[in-house]
């Protein structure tokens, strides 16, 4: 009896005293570490929100998320699903990309880097304002991963390790869409692009070949009507450092529109056919082209340009050049393509950091 | 007992000299919020959606306009001046990017207002890249800019020529330092607190005086060369174009 006694007041003062250590424990334990997302000179320094500061723990967390197929209807998909590293984050060469259903989306899935340069919303039609609200639009779209988030928070409550990433990066357990959409914007603020050979030739540590630099002149160069001289006239839409002026822009590509793009959401007839102007950085290895990935090749996506452009009622006022035709040779276009090679950047494409973390 | 009454009220007459002395010995700065109104004639530019004739007689409609400003200047009545040295402004009204504020600026009466519609040469020729992705003469911000070599674009007009059920693109792009122009306003304001100095656009005038342009008969592109003295003539035009519409109280 007396043993029975001393073991049931052991029992007690051992749970208390565990209450209170792990109780004390926690409330050190939130003390996530600032992250400090280092920039290669050719790359401005941005201005990321101020509301959700990059912490090793959140960015961890972030992408856990991003590789996880919890995030799916039926489990089987995660955002990395069409958006894979090797391909500067877009789907595997394909032009529309297929959701849990194995049905199609509705458009090209879209590179992800430098997303903090991104200060016109998100998107090829601009629907989403902020990354944070971009991250939870494709987990419940029927055409994609076909989840809800209430089931989404439900799925990942029920896991061992999930609220604990979570305490670790916001410092509450509690798991919300708000949450989950900082985190996977934090991650996706990590991915950097900005060392290709362009880079490093603007830096004075790389050179570029004859090809790459006529094709870099062309990219630069406006085409003259009176007197007529060549020229690509790209850079007026794929302009500064992230080759994008974060527009939304008729190209050209169709004179009656079957996908209204940002019109769609704008609801302005002055806005159909407008879809966002992509970075050109990876271009490389992002392909297929377009909002619909209708050209497979970049020497398709010249060859528009150069002589398929057509018009229509928003054709953007640049793309004046164009529509009369480039006249640029088959050399020019193939400089021009070189110089967009040199765009691609390795290290980010094979940046360990980037990748699913297993530990 | 009275005498700490004499003291406190001696304390409260010395406490209220004392304010009224602050606003007699230093002046009283406040933030000037500024906003520039795009009009065409005595209309808000509708980007896109709305035609207008100019004075010639030419229809079109407005897509783009977008313009960079720097070394603003106030002149007080008093003959000073107050430069804002280092502030440099992008605006784009069809983005709603069409108001800046200046800081530090004394309280008091002023005659006029002066700026530049472009940027000096050593800040045109200088690294885009080293500015911060939000700053007004970042290439993430906006993409006014040629390169290097050539340097910003000042001004920039897009949009579109109608005519017999046709339409005809236009892009007409302002730069080079010879075409950097200074706006100057003569006219008396004063400035207080919670203020905002109203500028006006009036993209009319652009295509009126002292040049009456045609634009059916100018270079459709113009990025500044080759184009008969097209992008002057604009240019010559755009000092008129700005006016000071006054100073009217920030509600908020």
């Amino acid at each position: 009896m007396k043993i029975r006694i001393i073991f049931l007041v052991l029992m007690v003062l051992s749970y208390c005293i565990i209450v209170s250590c792990s109780e004390e424990t926690k409330s050190q334990e939130y003390n996530p570490t600032p992250y400090e997302l280092v920039l290669p000179a050719s790359l401005p320094k941005p201005k990321l929100p101020e509301d959700n500061p990059l912490t090793v723990e959140g960015i961890k967390l972030g992408n856990k998320l991003f590789f996880d197929d919890l995030l799916s209807g039926d489990n089987t998909m995660s955002c990395s699903g069409c958006h894979n590293q090797k391909h500067a984050f877009t789907d595997n060469e394909l032009a529309l990309s297929l959701g849990i259903h194995k049905e199609e989306g509705k458009r090209n899935s879209m590179p992800i880097f430098n997303m903090f340069y991104h200060n016109n919303g998100f998107f090829w039609d601009g629907r989403a304002a902020s990354l944070r609200e971009q991250s939870l639009m494709p987990i419940q779209d029927p055409l994609e991963m076909d989840e809800t988030l209430e089931n989404v928070v439900k799925k990942l409550k029920a896991t061992k390790e999930y609220p604990q990433l979570f305490f670790n990066a916001f410092g509450t357990t509690e798991i919300n869409p708000l949450r989950i959409s900082l985190a996977l914007e934090q991650y996706m603020f990590t991915l950097v692009s900005g060392n290709s050979k362009y880079d490093r030739y603007q830096a004075g540590t790389d050179q570029f070949t004859e090809s790459e630099k006529r094709g870099f002149d062309l990219f630069f160069a406006e085409r003259d009507p009176i007197p007529f001289i060549k020229g690509g006239d790209c850079f007026h839409c794929h302009s500064g450092p992230n080759f994008t002026n974060n527009e939304y822009m008729n190209n050209g590509l169709d004179e009656f529109f079957v996908d209204l793009g940002l019109g769609a959401v704008t609801k302005k007839a002055s806005d159909n056919g407008k879809f966002k102007v992509p970075s050109l950085r990876n271009v490389q290895v992002s392909g297929p082209y377009m909002h619909d990935g209708r050209f497979k090749t970049l020497e398709e996506v010249l060859d528009h340009y150069n002589s398929g452009v057509v018009d229509s009622p928003t054709l953007d006022a640049n793309m004046h050049g164009a529509l009369l035709g480039l006249k640029l040779n088959e050399q020019e276009k193939t400089d021009i393509i070189n110089f967009l090679k040199t765009l691609t950047d390795e290290e980010y494409l094979t940046n360990l950091e980037y990748k699913k973390n297993t530990d | 007992m009275k005498k700490y009454y004499l003291a406190l009220f001696l304390s409260i007459f010395i406490f209220a000299c004392s304010e009224d002395d602050d606003i007699d010995i230093i002046t009283q700065k406040v933030n000037l919020n500024v906003e520039i109104k795009h009009y065409f004639n005595d209309k808000m530019i509708e980007f896109d959606t709305e035609t207008y004739l100019n004075e010639f007689g030419n229809e079109l409609s407005v897509s783009k306009l977008r313009y960079l400003i720097s070394d603003i200047t106030l002149t007080k009545k008093d003959g000073s001046i107050k430069e804002f040295e280092n502030q440099y402004v992008y605006i784009d009204p069809s983005r709603n990017r069409d108001t800046f504020t200046l800081y530090g600026v004394d309280v008091g009466d002023y005659t006029n207002i002066t700026y530049n519609i472009g940027v000096d040469s050593t800040t045109n020729h200088s690294d885009p890249t080293l500015f911060d992705a939000d700053h007004p003469l970042s290439l993430i911000v906006h993409n006014l800019h040629w390169g290097w070599i050539d340097g910003y674009i000042f001004f920039s007009l897009e949009g579109n020529l109608h005519y017999m059920g046709n339409k005809q693109l236009f892009t007409y792009h302002l730069g080079f330092d010879r075409n950097l122009k200074t706006i100057s306003i003569d006219q008396n304001y004063s400035i207080s607190e919670n203020n905002i100095l109203s500028l006006q656009f009036d993209l009319a005038k652009l295509f009126k005086s002292p040049n009456l342009i045609d634009q059916s008969n100018e270079a459709f592109i113009t990025h500044s060369v080759n184009d008969n003295g097209y992008s002057d003539r604009l240019v010559q035009n755009l000092e008129g174009a700005f006016t000071l519409k006054g100073i009217i109280q920030n509600e908020n």
